[in-house]
């Protein structure tokens, strides 16, 4: 029996000749949030499809509770509450109509499951609002009463916090840590706004161009990456020059003309200047700096940047 | 699988797509009307039966078949259009059973909607035509555009399970159950009505409406071609399933 509620091995999809997923090794603890952090586009929904059984697997597998879905829906699907892209409803009811028609297909026992899931995530019971007149942010609580209502034991909320005013976005977020951590619920949450998964998850899972380039804990990826050199110099190409072929150093990127961050700090920073300098490079400026995630997310993905 | 066919009319509330059906279904017995006022020699003792007989005749070959065809196919696109599908499928329903449940709410609306047709000829029958109508009479033949009605829709089965495929693709079937629907005119004017799924009800009731239509009726071949379009329709739903529940 795996010890993970998730987790994937080797999978992969292709669309025709583009591989949107390429071979992604995810591990989702029980009882911990775990944050799926990439770009749009970079392939965070389709792994979530595959997990949830909604879109086919090319290569590779997905356990989920330590079994495939395929096959296993009827027993799975009760356990898991999901949000995937937009929240999908009936614009012609309500709220609470609409969420009716789900607890009567899932045979929600709880007689007030849909009145206690609307309260949680702040919507009206019995309102007259029909869902088509919803906002955006409405409709997105709306899909999270709907993941929740049923008090399944995982949630996979696919950008959750979309179309969300400020007030709205930390609301979600206190709801998804008091679920994880006063219910003990197992939380798989993407998103695109990096600020959202530093503040939740637990462990991350950095994912660019469908390749899933880091999967580490906040705390270790907090310390991995909490400092660099910062190197401001007349010749930025010269002194990469330099750090390659003296410090045999690749570990760092080029911010702009005139400066660059080497990430490698057991390097000998008076050293460093020495040579710069030596070689006709002036140092402007040089410093020990803290790092912050989106540093660190730039660094692995190749220098471009998150929102 | 009751409970789905239950919930698809909870999903159409407050859909005006049921004004379709209530008015393709009066102009089939409304066109019954026109025609026989406007012909320079009336049939002589027009009543209650001829009525009936053309209410059947053209809610087979005119209307029944598209409007359900319409209804059915706008209540599976919208699973797609406004991105319900995946909602249902992490409940867990399967699509084959989702478009059962469909199927069995259409079945009850063609009946539904049959009955109200019937309903209409009465009355119009009452004020206009009375000859030869009474409470026995009413029952029998209301029951016979309600069991033509499900014959029809048991044909266009196989049009709405393919229009479900692929989004948007239901007002394509429409036209396709229109043309399937007209070409029933010709068809049971030849007497091949038995064979022709859409007029294979006709048989069923002993139709004896249509100038052209003969009373040599097969019985055996007409439910056997209505018992083909529900084998036709699972083999459709089973291929389409394979594909649809995983992406």
């Amino acid at each position: 029996m795996s010890d993970y509620v998730i987790e994937t091995k080797q999978l992969t999809k292709v669309y025709g000749d583009q591989t949107a997923v390429n071979a992604v090794d995810l591990h989702v603890k029980s009882g911990q949030i775990y944050g799926l952090l990439g770009r749009n586009g970079a392939g965070k929904t389709t792994i979530m499809k595959m997990i949830l059984g909604l879109t086919s697997i090319t290569s590779g597998e997905a356990d989920v509770f330590g079994k495939n879905i395929k096959g296993q829906e009827k027993r799975v699907y009760p356990r898991i509450g999901a949000i995937i892209e937009t929240p999908g409803f009936y614009p012609n009811l309500t709220g609470t109509e609409n969420l009716e028609i789900f607890a009567k297909l899932r045979g929600t026992a709880a007689p007030n499951a849909v009145k206690n899931a609307l309260e949680v995530v702040g919507l009206p019971y019995k309102d007259k609002k029909l869902f088509g007149k919803y906002s955006l942010g409405m409709k997105q609580r709306l899909g999270i009463a709907n993941a929740i209502l049923h008090d399944p034991e995982l949630l996979i909320l696919d950008e959750p916090t979309n179309g969300l005013d400020p007030i709205g976005i930390a609301e979600v977020r206190d709801f998804i840590k008091d679920m994880s951590a006063s219910r003990g619920k197992t939380i798989l949450i993407s998103s695109h706004i990096l600020s959202e998964i530093q503040l939740l998850a637990d462990d991350i899972g950095i994912i660019d161009r469908g390749v899933l380039l880091e999967e580490n804990s906040m705390s270790e990826l907090e310390k991995k990456n909490s400092k660099y050199i910062l190197l401001q110099v007349s010749d930025v190409s010269k002194a990469a020059l330099i750090l390659e072929r003296q410090f045999q150093s690749k570990n760092y990127s080029v911010q702009d003309g005139q400066t660059l961050r080497l990430y490698d700090t057991s390097l000998d920073m008076a050293a460093i200047n020495k040579a710069l300098v030596l070689q006709d490079v002036a140092v402007i400026s040089s410093g020990l700096c803290n790092g912050t995630l989106e540093d660190y997310f730039k660094k692995i993905t190749g220098g471009e940047g998150i929102a | 699988m009751l409970l789905l066919a239950r919930i698809e009319f909870t999903k159409l509330k407050r859909c005006n797509v049921y004004i379709v059906g209530i008015v393709t279904l009066l102009f089939s017995t409304l066109i019954s009307v026109f025609q026989q006022m406007s012909l320079n020699e009336p049939i002589p003792h027009y009543g209650f039966y001829n009525l009936v007989n053309d209410t059947i005749w053209y809610n087979m070959c005119l209307f029944l078949p598209v409007t359900m065809i319409f209804l059915g196919g706008y209540m599976i696109n919208r699973e797609y259009t406004e991105d319900t599908l995946k909602n249902m499928f992490i409940v867990p329903v399967t699509y084959q059973t989702l478009i059962c449940g469909k199927l069995i709410a259409l079945a009850i609306m063609t009946m539904l909607y049959c009955g109200y047709s019937a309903l209409v000829t009465i009355l119009i029958s009452a004020t206009l035509f009375p000859e030869g109508l009474s409470l026995i009479s009413s029952i029998l033949e209301a029951g016979k555009i309600i069991i033509v009605g499900l014959c029809i829709y048991i044909a266009i089965m196989p049009v709405i399970c393919w229009c479900c495929g692929r989004k948007n693709r239901f007002m394509a079937a429409a036209v396709l159950g229109f043309l399937y629907g007209f070409f029933g005119i010709p068809i049971a004017g030849h007497g091949l009505q038995d064979f022709y799924p859409i007029t294979a009800g006709l048989t069923i009731i002993h139709y004896n409406g249509s100038t052209n239509a003969t009373s040599s009726y097969n019985l055996g071949i007409a439910i056997a071609a209505l018992l083909l379009m529900i084998l036709f329709s699972s083999l459709i739903l089973y291929f389409q399933s394979r594909t649809t529940n995983k992406e």
